[in-house]
């Protein structure tokens, strides 16, 4: 059922807000074999629960999101609560506050019943990179459910939660939602405050919903986004509310089929569902046309120098002297160097090193400066072509999800699969990944990229083709 | 672009990481493989980087000190608040 429904019932006292979230944390429970979870916050959501209706019978409204059971990524902030970012670097790290996004939700009657895994520090593309051990997914435990925000599309997937934050740089949120078979938004950068998510790539991160329905990401984006104090990167202006069109019509909308994305890389059978997935909404009256924007040829080299080097300046503060163990020594730098060698796991060791590389004196003009030069030249060439289109599709991801252990010994291959989500990533443009259908049982996700703050063009085409 | 054995060990001393002795060749070549394959970058001639606002500057001249703060310190120095030593400091 979609959120929004149940926070109506809940709101006009035909539900309570103490039964959903119970039957939450009994599903959560039942499926705890998938590792969705890095920490179940039970006592807090029963509550919060319980105020909630307590609330409903005084006559107060709780908000839209009216006792409906969440969860949240490792990486975001929850005041009282651990947050690990799915690393050994952070164990028994409380929270001091609340991150803004999660803030707003809350003050709209959300309930978080547990935190969820991830790939460590959100370095992966696959929920293997956990200090918790994988993430599996739903629909064959065989397989991947993606990452780096596994546990939240996991989650959402396994129905313990229909709504669950993740975050995206690269298509963290996208990619899991593609290979469960769900809905993921990663808003336009700026969209949603970042105050309180954990730094990776601060110039690509943002928070982004992982739903069973459009209208439920859209709703909930559209809390969580406007002006914050605390991060000056938000945008001043609120999201447009997504118009409820029950036939779906998309007439007079035009889609546009970047030439790079449909001639390789690619599985046939992927671009199959998804070029079957763009002709519904053909039939819908959109108007499909091929563009060409060469340079997104470009994106996975330019995103794995900008965001490593990003991510070894931003985790330089993980030394064990503020957060997290410390490995004891005499020594300070030794201290810094053993902390951080036994606290961080092989991926974001590796990330960092290649950020110090590609920041390093004689490498950093051909490998940062160039990256940052191309990544403005992408958002010229996509601003350009989403002039004449209101929407780029593509499949979200190359293949279907992988095997677990498939590309682990393999990073460049592990990096390929996010050949599709990094360019709105790097250029800061919207984009959401929808169901489209599945193969050999395995879900695979249309992508649509939207013009810079017009999330609700991409929803609507995306709401056309879910049908919710 | 090649990375050898001496340029991982530079790179872990900078981000204060240790590399197992034993693992620095394998680091090395990883490192190199991924970089050779993030070396397509230099194919790009990318444009020129996005100019954010202009930052407006205020004219550099002295400010006399905030007297309501002087007022309120214990002691003061030539215009400046004295900041006391630190309690069994040497």
């Amino acid at each position: 059922m979609e959120a929004l429904v149940t926070a109506g019932a809940v709101r006009l006292g035909k539900r309570r807000a103490v039964d959903v979230v119970t039957g939450a944390l009994e599903r959560a429970r039942n499926t705890r074999d998938l590792r969705a979870f890095t920490h179940i916050q039970a006592e807090h959501a029963l509550e919060r629960a319980v105020a909630i209706d307590a609330m409903v019978s005084n006559g107060h409204d709780p908000g839209r999101l009216a006792g409906i059971p969440i969860a949240i990524k490792d990486n975001i902030a929850h005041a009282g609560h651990p947050m690990g970012c799915a690393s050994n670097m952070l164990e028994g790290y409380i929270a001091p506050r609340t991150a803004t996004a999660l803030k707003r939700l809350e003050d709209e009657g959300a309930i978080v019943i547990g935190r969820t895994n991830m790939d460590e520090f959100g370095m992966g593309s696959s929920g293997e990179n956990s200090a918790l051990g994988p993430t599996l997914n739903p629909h064959n435990a065989n397989h991947v459910p993606g990452g780096s925000s596994s546990g939240s599309a996991a989650a959402v997937a396994s129905g313990v939660v229909p709504i669950a934050l993740g975050s995206d740089t690269g298509g963290s949120v996208r990619q899991p939602a593609s290979f469960c078979g769900v809905v993921g938004l990663k808003p336009t950068y700026g969209r949603v405050s970042r105050s309180g998510l954990v730094a990776f790539g601060s110039s690509l991160d943002q928070i982004g919903p992982i739903t069973r329905s459009v209208r439920d990401a859209a709703v909930v984006t559209r809390i969580m986004s406007g002006l914050d104090p605390l991060d000056s990167s938000t945008l001043d202006d609120s999201m447009a509310i997504l118009p409820d069109d029950p036939t779906g019509s998309v007439d007079g909308m035009v889609v546009g089929l970047p030439l790079q994305c449909w001639e390789q890389h690619a599985d046939a059978a992927v671009m199959k569902t998804v070029r079957d997935a763009i002709e519904v909404l053909e039939q819908r009256g959109a108007t499909v046309v091929d563009v060409d924007i060469p340079i997104l040829a470009a994106a996975i080299p330019t995103y794995y120098l900008l965001t490593s080097a990003e991510a070894a300046s931003n985790l330089s503060r993980f030394d064990g002297i503020r957060f997290g163990p410390r490995a004891e020594s005499n020594d300070l730098m030794d201290t810094y160097v053993r902390t951080r060698s036994e606290g961080l796991g092989p991926e974001v060791q590796r990330r960092i090193l290649l950020g110090t590389f590609a920041l390093a004196e004689g490498y950093s003009d051909d490998l940062y400066v160039r990256a940052n030069a191309v990544r403005s030249q992408m958002r010229t060439d996509l601003d350009e072509a989403l002039i004449k289109v209101d929407a780029l599709a593509m499949p979200t991801t190359p293949s279907t999800a992988f095997r677990l252990g498939e590309k682990t010994t393999d990073p460049i291959q592990m990096y390929l699969s996010d050949i599709y989500t990094t360019p709105p990533s790097l250029t800061g443009h919207p984009a959401v990944s929808v169901p489209a259908g599945e193969v050999e049982g395995l879900p695979v996700g249309l992508q649509l990229i939207g013009r810079m703050k017009d999330e609700a063009s991409i929803l609507k085409l995306g709401m056309s083709l879910v049908g919710r | 672009m090649s990375v050898d054995v001496e340029t991982v060990v530079e790179m872990a001393t900078l981000a204060r990481l240790a590399v197992p002795e034993d693992r620095l060749g394998l680091v090395a070549e990883e490192m190199s493989a991924i970089l050779d394959f993030m070396g397509a970058i230099t194919q790009w001639e990318g444009g020129v980087p996005s100019v954010g606002p202009p930052t407006t500057r205020r004219d550099d001249t002295p400010i006399s000190p905030d007297v309501t703060i002087m007022k309120s310190a214990t002691t003061a120095q030539t215009g400046a608040v004295t900041v006391p030593p630190i309690k069994d400091a040497s």
